[in-house]
């Protein structure tokens, strides 16, 4: 027994397969034939439609050693299922070249596209077309030769041997082996679950059947001209499924296609030509597929970038603000400590600046931790959470945490708001962080001495108005403001030269109006002004 | 009386109020004169001649920067010395900072030990001496390749561009980096800077 098992661990090692599989492969691999066995060419056993090619260039792609398993299907496929009388000779050796040709396409595959073969970009899909259709014709020339050989067939109908057999082959792992592919990966299978859950999927695979009840329903010569219908269920799949959608509804065209011909009568050569243009048919959706999901991919990558960028750009500016509350805090620290060294040896010393200094360091605390509270806010709602928010509230809000600093400064800080204004759809927390950094580089501007005050003195003024179907809110200040030059280079945080981190918190502000689908701009002076639209908030409340 | 003649004088140019606070708070409390103000433009405009003292600047701030207010300084017949704060410390501030004959370059938040030390040294009028931080002469202590690092180091290249210069791993530069360091006596990037600077001079 345990000599048994031994030994059919060492064969399963010298293989590369367990002989489970083996009998699975080779049930399916005849069964596949026994389905696809119709109209073959006249006295062999060569059809125009052979799925079982891609199953067996599947095994050798991912089993190159079974080499031999591929053969022994393919004699027995042709022994069981063929009507064509061959001798047993002549079939093995061609049943060898067959195999030859299939190892060819597979080490081929393997060599040029790795074995999880990745049909992604368009540039792997003509990678796999050209591999599969010269493999097809590389295996078609092989088994011509050997039934040539074996006296089968004559020297003149070697050519159409090759073309016949080149065509199947070639339809069937072009069809076939993408949607083995689909299969073995995992993430591909979820995606296949997912298509099934879609309407418009069913829709497609209805309009499948549509378009091949109405080219069967002509005659037969008419069928040719009619054949075009059949794109556009596949097309439409590829472009709202990408490669995923083509594969399926190309197998799905494949299937009807055959059914529909077994229910009829042809000539061989016209099912030759049907599978032929089924070959085109899958190659471009195929193709289109690739091209959605590449497009798909990088705008997915851009999206992510563009996160990315906004969540630095954040971070660096919180950790800039971080910074101040901290330094403030460690110096009162240190402080606290000399006074109380102070306190413990001359017990009269007044307590008041103690009280006075750890109060300051209690300040400083909740400083910073509104700094983190906001970077976790950020970081929580990484998409942005809309809300109807009424914008005098924000812009009230935002005043009034800068009305002190702009006093210091002898700043004067106005708002308005139109009185028609209905709620806009926006983040209260993101738009509250661009109103403060405007209105604090605003104050900044104005505040500056170099600058000559205005006749009305140096202030800063805020107000939002509806423009059309979007809500603008304009911040403007008294100092001289952006030249035309500067106004294009302002939003370049990294070259911000102002050391005051006025740059990056703009280019932040901007990412977030940007993700509220509106935009933020500078307009050159006289006047510093920057503006930032918000869409809707148009007529009525209608929320 | 208060104002900065006669003593020599902490100046501290801040646009944060609470550190500025902090800052005149402690130094006060361990005995020095100190004055503060909110922006390098107010500090210019308000410097006299023959005010003596040090300047702690910030270096980000809103309009003057700390580095442009200290190329100022360096014109102004005060010649008062500047040490250089920042929560944004990169290489080529700091470069900047020294190049400009800064005393120290610290970061936020403080070490206050490093802070104070540099305060009694620019008040004791010395000039700014690597050997005060360093423990032995450059050349000779360090190897060839170490030489190489620093060299890099200090002109601001990350671990990975320095290791691509070099031919060595990112890995390999952070070990000569630290060899480096602790071989200068340098407890950071600051310092090494000041370091090489004055091995250049």
């Amino acid at each position: 027994m345990s000599s048994l098992s031994a030994r059919l661990a060492g064969f399963r090692h010298a293989t590369g397969i367990g002989v489970a599989r083996m009998i699975l492969y080779l049930a399916a691999y005849i069964g596949l034939a026994w389905i696809s066995f119709i109209y073959p060419a006249r006295g062999l056993n060569i059809t125009p439609w052979n799925p079982q090619a891609a199953l067996a260039v599947g095994l050798l792609l991912w089993q190159p050693r079974s080499w031999w398993l591929v053969w022994v299907a393919v004699v027995f496929g042709e022994a069981l299922v063929g009507t064509e009388p061959i001798p047993w000779p002549a079939l093995v050796l061609a049943a060898g070249a067959v195999t030859a040709g299939y190892a060819a396409t597979g080490a081929a595959l393997r060599r040029w596209m790795g074995p999880a073969l990745p049909i992604v970009t368009r540039r792997d899909v003509a990678l796999f077309l050209v591999i599969v259709v010269c493999g097809a014709l590389f295996g078609a020339v092989l088994r011509a030769g050997a039934l040539w050989a074996m006296g089968v067939v004559e020297l003149e109908r070697v050519p159409a041997v090759i073309h016949r057999s080149s065509i199947g082959d070639g339809v069937g792992l072009i069809v076939t082996l993408p949607v083995l592919w689909v299969l073995a990966s995992g993430e591909r299978t979820a995606a296949s679950r997912t298509l099934l859950r879609s309407h418009e999927a069913w829709l497609i695979g209805l309009l499948t059947v549509l378009g091949i009840v109405a080219v069967f329903a002509q005659p037969t010569e008419e069928q040719f001209k009619f054949f075009y219908l059949l794109f556009v269920p596949v097309v439409w799949a590829a472009a709202r499924f990408g490669a995923i959608g083509a594969v399926w509804s190309a197998a799905l065209v494949q299937m009807l296609l055959m059914l529909a011909v077994q229910n009829a009568q042809y000539q061989p050569l016209t099912v030759f030509e049907l599978q032929v243009l089924m070959a085109a048919l899958t190659s471009t959706g195929v193709l289109l597929g690739a091209t959605v999901d590449e497009r798909e991919q990088a705008q997915q990558a851009l999206r992510a970038s563009l996160r990315l960028a906004a969540a630095g750009d954040m971070a660096a500016a919180l950790a800039h603000e971080l910074n101040q509350p901290l330094t403030a805090m460690s110096t009162y620290a240190r402080a606290s400590q000399l006074i109380a060294r102070r306190l413990g040896s001359n017990p009269r010393e007044p307590v008041d600046p103690l009280v006075e200094v750890t109060d300051k360091l209690a300040d400083e605390a909740t400083r910073a931790g509104e700094v983190v509270n906001r970077l976790r806010k950020f970081f929580r709602e990484r998409s942005t959470e809309l809300q109807p928010t009424d914008l005098a509230t924000l812009l009230a809000q935002a005043e009034r945490s800068q009305a002190s600093r702009a006093e210091g400064l002898g700043v004067r800080l106005e708002w308005s708001c139109d009185p028609q204004l209905a709620p806009v759809w926006l983040d209260p927390v993101q738009i509250a962080v661009v109103l403060r950094n405007l209105l604090a580089n605003a104050i900044d501007a104005a505040s500056e001495e170099r600058t000559p005050p205005a006749p009305a003195g140096r202030a800063v003024t805020v107000h939002a108005t509806q423009e059309g179907n979007e809500v603008v809110v304009s911040v403007i200040d008294s100092a001289p403001g952006l030249s035309s030059e500067e106004v294009d280079r302002v939003f370049e945080s990294r070259r911000s030269e102002k050391p005051g981190g006025m740059g990056v918190g703009l280019a932040i502000s901007r990412s977030i109006i940007e993700a509220h689908g509106g935009r933020l701009w500078a307009e050159a002076g006289p006047g510093g002004k920057f503006h930032f639209s918000l869409p809707g908030g148009a007529g009525p409340q209608h929320e | 009386m208060n104002s900065p003649v006669h003593r020599k004088t902490v100046f501290i140019v801040d646009d944060d109020a609470s550190v500025r606070d902090a800052l005149a708070l402690l130094l006060s409390l361990r005995g020095y004169p100190t004055a503060i103000f909110a922006n390098a433009e107010d500090f210019l405009r308000a410097l006299e001649p023959h005010w003596r003292g040090v300047v702690i600047a910030d270096l980000r701030m809103p309009g003057m920067s700390g580095l442009e207010m200290q190329e100022a300084l360096a014109r102004h017949p005060a010649r008062l010395p500047v040490i250089i704060v920042t929560g944004h410390g990169d290489v080529a501030a700091a470069r900047q900072a020294f190049k400009f004959h800064a005393i120290d370059f610290i970061e936020k938040p403080f070490n206050h030990e490093q802070l104070l030390q540099s305060i009694d040294r620019a008040l004791q009028g010395l000039p700014e001496d690597p050997a005060s931080i360093g423990t032995r002469p450059v050349a000779s202590a360090l190897s060839a390749r170490e030489r190489e690092v620093m060299a890099l180091v200090v002109e601001g290249l990350d671990n990975r561009t320095v290791g691509e210069r070099l031919g060595i791993s990112p890995r390999t530069v952070e070990v000569h980096k630290s060899r480096v360091m602790s071989k200068l006596g340098a407890r950071n990037l600051a310092e090494l800077i000041r370091i090489a600077q004055a091995g250049n001079a």
